[in-house]
């Protein structure tokens, strides 16, 4: 096996406002993007030779894209896989990229969860066959998957609410200092702990929010790279890793890790080359749908030993003046959870960060960063790795 | 005297036909009269003169759902007198197939279920106008197919009309046992005396050959009287005035204790025990004293009125299950009930009914209770009060039926290769890849322990939902909402809670009911505590 390694690059991005966008549709968001996105390329829209889309429920097949940026019979393929959409619509649209076969292509994550009337994730019929073939049951919800996480995780290594709200506080803060987030304030440690319950113990703080938004990227190899920009970002790593069985399912689950982010960094690392992540990356944007995700995921992809990511928490190590600074645009905490656009909007932060554009939240002499989502029950993970 | 007919007996042939009363319902083999003992006796045919097999029961079981609403909280709510007692309530996910399914279980704990040849189910509320409930029952135990189903509904006598069912198929040879169970949800008007006066429940029979108690004689009137009446699409029970009910009604049952004193040649104040229909505790005692039963010494079943409430076409077969659990050898009892005319059976104790690991009976499920907190909750559950409507999802009656082993009767694989068990049925392990090697395992009845859970909060009803993971015997995790449960006393202490499963309602959409196996923290027989 080769590795993937700075095959290919990133030469532009582009992220739209999330929130609840009453006033955009999907299509409003996905031209914001992909715009904002030929422009930092210094493309026009008639460079794309194929294209790649993301979104988990907001549209089907390849015409969702080209019907909103009006692509002239290019290939485009829609991609789906649970929360890492968007990134693994991203990882395919690399390959085509680095087997040669395409020289610039574009890729697209979206999701337009507020035309749907509800406050939350809504099931589907399809997702609820996915892993009980046929069997019609409930397949829970993405609070009680993290909710049964918790207690088993406060049981064995004695964390409390208390560290779960200080990462609530410490994405909050982060995303007070991004204009796109949705949630743009502070909290406060007793309003962490003292919101009302959503999935005991996970109060309203340690659950992000349902939000639309769209983000995209314009990837090209690395031999014309430097012809798009002069400070590229290049793909160092992948990790891509699906379940067998969801974990409520299976036998033995300690509800102390998802094996998925485990594999998925694993794979990642050794593609990039990474053995000492702590010390290695210089920023990293992890999956805080709820912050006990984020929580497990110090301690999947090797940040610090299972069990110590609540100490890594008390000394701030994940703070923006930490070691290793996690989620410094806010984080799902802040910027809400459109399914597909996440995974981009996430790279977008480490994107600015490497080429040292993030601003108020820049973290010094930012090189290397890790992006990680986690899905489905949870059911699988994926990890990107960008540097110069 | 009525003008109707004389109340008691005997009963004139001329009088009965002309009044629509007929004895018939003779044990001991009415499909096998002989020419030389042609009806005669009012229509009686004498046991001796049959060819004799005997029937009787060989198990019993019982379930009264974990809620409870006490009448002073109805009072609190509704006005009207203070009434003493509880009643029982249906949780949001049971119905009387689902309690059906519990009392079967219950019934059919040591039984052999090869041998149970028909499956009849009573009650006065099945969810389905058409389609068989009993066919879902025998799905969810796990009957052969050439199992005989059949519904039989619209009177509180169902019961004991499917039990009479039971006992000619048994005597003609057609089945070696039949499993009669009763269950109903009853509802009335809100603030009405039938609200507060009926509760949810379910019994079960097994009606066999050989039982240890045998059934020696019955007798059965038909009477056309409206006595408790609900048109398909009500919601609600109805009723006319309650002493034209008492005194032109369910009077009726004492011709039928009457007649079988005859038929049997029992005195009714020789019978050890006696039963017999009430649709409240003073209407039960007062039919009691008509029909010659002393409601002191004789008369069983009273309380089931004061702690669960009238079950409908289920009350008689529990309060005969409550008999059975310390019947001894020798015991007689009586049983009445009554609805669109009455019957009466003479059962003998020839032994008593062997406990049995796991059957619990009415006493095994009687004890675990949780108070609804507000006559809100009540109505709530009974579907009056109308929560958020949640995303209705239609069920796939085609994927239903394709994966009807795991999703009714609870199968579940146990790999050859490594061992490991998992729900529903694979193909291929999800731990080892072995393809196509597993073992069937039902886990139905299988007991288990909380792994971990949440508490998701919500409006509706069933909110908190405790999504919950259980560990059941043999390694297969079990993913499933707990049912029956007090939220809010549950904290991380609650892991390893003892759980079992249970057959309820998943959702209804489309007008159709999806049902799947939950789990629930297993019901003791000692009291708990809890509020809903």
């Amino acid at each position: 096996m080769e590795s993937i390694r700075d095959k290919t690059a990133i030469v532009g991005m582009g992220c739209c406002k999330f929130g609840e966008n009453w006033d955009q549709g999907a299509v409003d968001m996905i031209v914001d993007a992909a715009y904002e996105a030929y422009q930092d390329a210094g493309i026009e829209a008639t460079d794309v030779q194929a294209a790649w889309v993301g979104t988990n429920t907001s549209g089907k097949a390849g015409q969702c894209l080209a019907a909103a940026l009006k692509f002239q019979g290019i290939p485009i393929t829609r991609v789906e896989n649970y929360c890492c959409t968007g990134m693994d619509a991203f990882r395919n649209a690399v390959f085509s990229v680095a087997c040669g076969m395409y020289d610039t292509v574009l890729v697209v994550g979206y999701e337009k969860l507020k035309d749907l009337g509800t406050g939350g994730l809504v099931g589907q019929a399809g997702a609820e066959i996915a892993f009980r073939p046929a069997v019609m049951a409930p397949v829970g919800t993405p609070g009680s998957y993290f909710g049964m996480a918790s207690i088993k995780y406060f049981q064995k290594y004695g964390a409390t609410r208390e560290h779960l709200a200080k990462i609530a506080v410490k994405n909050h803060h982060n995303g007070s200092l991004t204009p796109k987030a949705h949630f743009q304030k502070e909290i406060t440690l007793e309003q962490a702990l003292n919101a009302p319950m959503i999935a005991w113990p996970l109060g309203l703080f340690d659950c992000c929010g349902v939000t639309d938004g769209a983000a995209a990227a314009v990837i090209t190899s690395k031999a014309l790279a430097k012809k798009y920009r002069q400070d590229p970002v290049y793909v160092k790593g992948l990790g891509l890793s699906v379940d067998p069985i969801p974990h409520m399912w299976k036998p033995g689950h300690d509800y102390l890790h998802w094996p998925s982010s485990v594999l998925a960094g694993k794979e990642a690392y050794k593609h990039a080359g990474i053995t000492n992540p702590f010390k290695e990356l210089s920023v990293a944007e992890l999956h805080d749908c709820f912050t006990i995700t984020e929580l497990l995921t110090y301690e999947d992809l090797g940040f610090c030993k299972p069990g110590e990511g609540k100490d890594y928490v008390d000394s701030g190590a994940f703070q923006k003046s930490g070691e290793l600074p996690v989620n410094t645009d806010g984080g799902l905490k802040a910027f809400g959870h459109p399914v597909g656009a996440t995974g981009l909007r996430m790279m977008y932060e480490i994107y600015k960060q490497i080429q040292g554009k993030a601003g108020p939240r820049q973290v010094k002499d930012a090189h290397m960063g890790l992006a990680h989502n986690l899905g489905g029950h949870p059911s699988v993970a994926s990890v990107t790795i960008l540097g110069r | 005297m009525s003008t109707r007919y004389p109340i008691g007996y005997p009963i004139d042939q001329d009088f009965a036909t002309f009044a629509g009363v007929r004895p018939s319902g003779m044990m001991g083999g009415i499909l096998r009269l002989n020419a030389k003992t042609e009806v005669y006796d009012y229509g009686i045919v004498p046991m001796s003169d049959m060819e004799v097999r005997m029937v009787g029961i060989a198990s019993y079981g019982a379930y009264v759902p974990i809620l409870r609403l006490s009448r002073a909280t109805i009072a609190g709510a509704v006005g009207g007198s203070p009434s003493l007692g509880e009643r029982t309530v249906a949780n949001f996910d049971e119905d009387s197939i689902t309690m059906a399914v519990e009392a079967s279980f219950d019934c059919l704990k040591g039984i052999n279920k090869k041998e149970v040849d028909a499956l009849y189910f009573a009650s006065t509320t099945p969810p389905y106008a058409e389609k068989q409930c009993a066919a879902l029952i025998a799905a969810v135990l796990d009957l052969d197919s050439s199992v005989m189903a059949a519904d039989f509904v619209g009177s509180t006598r169902s019961g004991t009309i499917a039990m009479k069912a039971a006992m000619d198929s048994v005597k003609a040879g057609s089945a070696r046992k039949v499993l009669v169970v009763a269950a109903d949800c009853r509802a009335g008007v809100p603030g009405s005396d039938i609200e507060k006066y009926s509760g949810d429940g379910a019994a079960a029979v097994l009606i066999a050959e050989d039982g240890a108690v045998s059934i020696d004689t019955g007798f059965v009137m038909t009477d056309e009287f409206t006595f408790n009446w609900r048109k398909a699409d009500d919601a609600f029970v109805r009723g006319w005035e309650e002493r034209f009910i008492m005194n032109e009604g369910t009077a009726t049952m004492k011709n039928a204790a009457a007649g079988i004193a005859k038929v049997s040649g029992v005195a009714i104040k020789d019978v050890t025990k006696a039963i017999i229909y009430g649709p409240n505790y003073r209407q039960m005692v007062a039919a009691a004293g008509a029909a010659g039963i002393n409601a002191k010494t004789q008369l069983q079943g009273a309380a089931i009125l004061d702690s669960i409430g009238n079950t409908g076409a289920a009350q008689v077969l529990m309060a005969l299950t409550t008999v059975l659990e310390k019947a001894k050898a020798g015991e007689s009892i009586l049983m009445v009930n009554y609805g669109d005319g009455a019957d009466a059976y003479l059962l003998k104790v020839n032994q008593a009914i062997n406990p049995v690991p796991g059957r619990r009976g009415l006493s095994g499920f009687s004890g675990s209770k949780i108070m609804l907190g507000n006559y809100h909750n009540f109505l709530q559950l009974c579907n009056l009060v109308k929560g958020p409507d949640e995303g209705k999802l239609h069920s796939s009656l085609t994927a239903l039926w394709r994966e009807r082993k795991s999703v009714y009767a609870c199968y579940g694989v146990k790999c050859k290769k490594c061992g490991d068990t998992q729900y529903p049925v694979q193909r291929v392990c999800g731990m080892c890849m072995a393809k196509d090697n597993f073992d069937l395992v039902c886990l139905a009845e299988k007991k288990g322990r909380l792994v971990t859970f949440t508490k998701e909060m919500g409006q509706d009803v069933g909110y908190p939902k405790v999504w919950s993971v259980v560990e059941l015997e043999g390694g297969c995790r079990y993913f499933t909402v707990l049912t029956d449960v007090d939220p809010h006393p549950m904290t991380a202490e609650s892991v390893d809670l003892p759980c079992e499963m249970t057959f309820r309602m998943f959702r209804e959409a489309g007008g159709f009911f999806n049902y799947i196996w939950k789990c629930r923290p297993q019901r003791m027989a000692k009291e708990q505590d809890g509020k809903h």
